[in-house]
């Protein structure tokens, strides 16, 4: 594998991540809990694009938003399910309910499509781009372009709508912002839209690179919180940068020796990481949260 | 009461089997400033958040213009023009100062930047440092940006918990002056305070909790010093 293939797919690995990873960080700052299912909402959203894909025969570039509000739908259907219900208990008992949900969306999964994985649809057609001499998989390129757009989009809302500024004053002091005026309930389901919706945007661009299996939620959902651990939690840009790391390390590693010594290091690297920086690498100091 | 701008009848709120407020009964008028004085624990936080809509109430009525507000939502309450600057600020650390008090404003646009214009007009630090992060600001303008914030949230009854709270006692004096500022431009005020003669200065009326109860009402002037702080302190 050339170098810039591996670049480009660990581009197209840590961009996926970091869909995830964000997601995990807004409803983390929004609710004090973990989404354990968030990596079962990506999946989700990968099956969905491989159905609408045999349901449809629309370009990925149509399947994309359409997916992403679908989940975005399903994110508020979650949120009542597993969070609202439970948001005066222990923040353990939400811990679980995402975990409980996400079986059975591995499940639903299963029992819909079957346990192999199966290919989603493409976000652009065609094969590899040819620029300037390099040959670059086009959908590596796509993936990491909807990741920027998605970010951007993120960090535009978050930083200069009221929208995202009421989301942020929720995130930041549920009870100062309800004292203000905002309607938290309503910010808190926007998030869990918005985290879904990032989701199913990673499943869709996750399902045509690297496929989809109803049994992979665990493994994302895991990187997506060692990206955040390492990122430093509650800190967007952190998440972001912690999926790079993490993809870069698990692809490098796999090409110099083996899948499974890259998964055995990537953990103990994270071990490491907590051991010398608890707070992660980019961790915030209190009272800063993005 | 009639012609209160707030009114509070037979309000009982508890924490599971402890009650915390008994029977509060008291109105504050149309651009009137009343203090509110009382040991630690009489029950000051817990009646301005119940006012709010913050804290369950067990029992009363909660009138605001003659509207019944006790068992509206709290972003109903602030919509009516009620706003609450708690104790400690609690001001919104990551987000810049003029981020905190446009997140507070339902209105449009050039009505949220004229307010917000308003706002560093009574507070000129704020304007200064209107980019600047809320957590950098000293406690002081901390403190400032609350009471902006719950402003330009409502801004027909204040409800102010302790504002002079861990401020230096020059700049703890000078926040409870811009309260009658505030009170000049119309806004009804109902604060909470530990220091009484500064409090005194500002305050129209006086109204002191022990025990969750009502111990004394009345006009607040200098010779009502003592008596609060006999009433707040010694149960006298």
């Amino acid at each position: 594998m050339s170098a810039i293939q591996l670049t480009a797919n660990g581009l197209a690995l840590g961009a996926s991540y970091a869909l995830v990873a964000l997601g995990f960080v807004l409803i983390v700052n929004a609710t004090g809990a973990v989404n354990f299912a968030q990596g079962d909402l990506a999946v989700a959203g990968g099956f969905l694009t491989v159905a609408l894909a045999g349901a449809m025969n629309l370009p990925g570039g149509v399947l994309l938003p359409i997916a992403m509000a679908a989940m975005a739908g399903f994110g508020v259907v979650f949120a009542y399910l597993a969070y609202f219900p439970l948001r005066r208990q222990p923040p353990a008992t939400v811990f679980i309910s995402t975990i409980a949900l996400g079986i059975v969306l591995e499940n639903g999964a299963n029992g819909l499509f079957g346990a192999a994985p199966r290919l989603g649809p493409p976000l652009l057609p065609g094969g590899p781009v040819e620029l300037s001499g390099l040959v670059l998989p086009r959908q590596s390129l796509a993936i990491v372009a909807v990741t920027c757009v998605a970010i951007a989009g993120l960090h535009l809302v978050l930083m200069h709508t009221q929208f995202g500024r009421r989301l942020r004053a929720t995130a930041q002091d549920a009870e100062m912002a309800r004292a203000v005026g905002i309607p938290v309930g309503v910010m808190i389901a926007w998030t869990f839209a918005l985290a879904t919706g990032l989701a199913g945007a990673a499943g869709m661009l996750l399902s045509n690179q690297f496929f989809v299996a109803p049994g992979d939620g665990t493994n994302l959902m895991l990187k997506a919180y060692i990206a955040v651990t390492i990122g430093g939690w509650g800190r967007v840009w952190g998440a972001v940068a912690g999926a790079l790391i993490v993809a870069f390390f698990e692809t490098i590693v796999a090409v110099l020796l083996s899948q499974s010594a890259a998964e055995m290091l990537l953990y103990l690297a994270v071990l490491g990481v907590l051991g010398l920086r608890p707070r992660g690498l980019f961790g915030e100091t209190i009272g800063r949260r993005a | 009461m009639s012609g209160a701008l707030l009114s509070v009848e037979g309000l009982v709120v508890a924490y599971g089997p402890m009650p915390a407020l008994r029977g509060i009964t008291f109105s504050v008028g149309h651009g009137e400033v009343a203090a509110l004085f009382g040991p630690n624990g009489a029950g000051k936080s817990t009646l301005l958040k119940a006012i709010i809509g913050l804290v369950p109430i067990r029992a009363g009525r909660i009138l605001f213009d003659g509207q019944a507000i006790e068992r509206m939502v709290v972003e109903r309450r602030v919509a009516l023009g009620v706003g609450y600057a708690p104790e400690g600020r609690r001001v919104f650390a990551g987000m810049t100062v003029r981020e905190n008090l446009e997140v507070a404003s339902t209105a449009a646009r050039p009505e949220r930047a004229r307010r917000i214009a308003e706002i560093c007009q009574l507070f000129p630090a704020l304007g200064e440092h209107a980019t600047a992060n809320a957590w950098q600001l000293s406690g002081g303008q901390q403190q400032m940006l609350a009471v902006g914030r719950a402003l330009i949230a409502g801004s027909r009854l204040l409800l102010l918990d302790e504002p002079s709270w861990g401020l230096a006692p020059k700049t703890g004096r000078d926040l409870l002056a811009s309260i009658r500022s505030i009170a000049a431009a119309g806004t009804s005020i109902l604060f909470a305070e530990q220091k009484v003669p500064a409090a005194l200065d500002v305050a129209d009326r006086a109204i002191v909790l022990r025990g969750g109860e009502i111990v004394h009402a009345g006009r607040a002037d200098a010779a009502s010093a003592e008596t609060i702080m006999e009433r707040s302190f010694l149960g006298a």
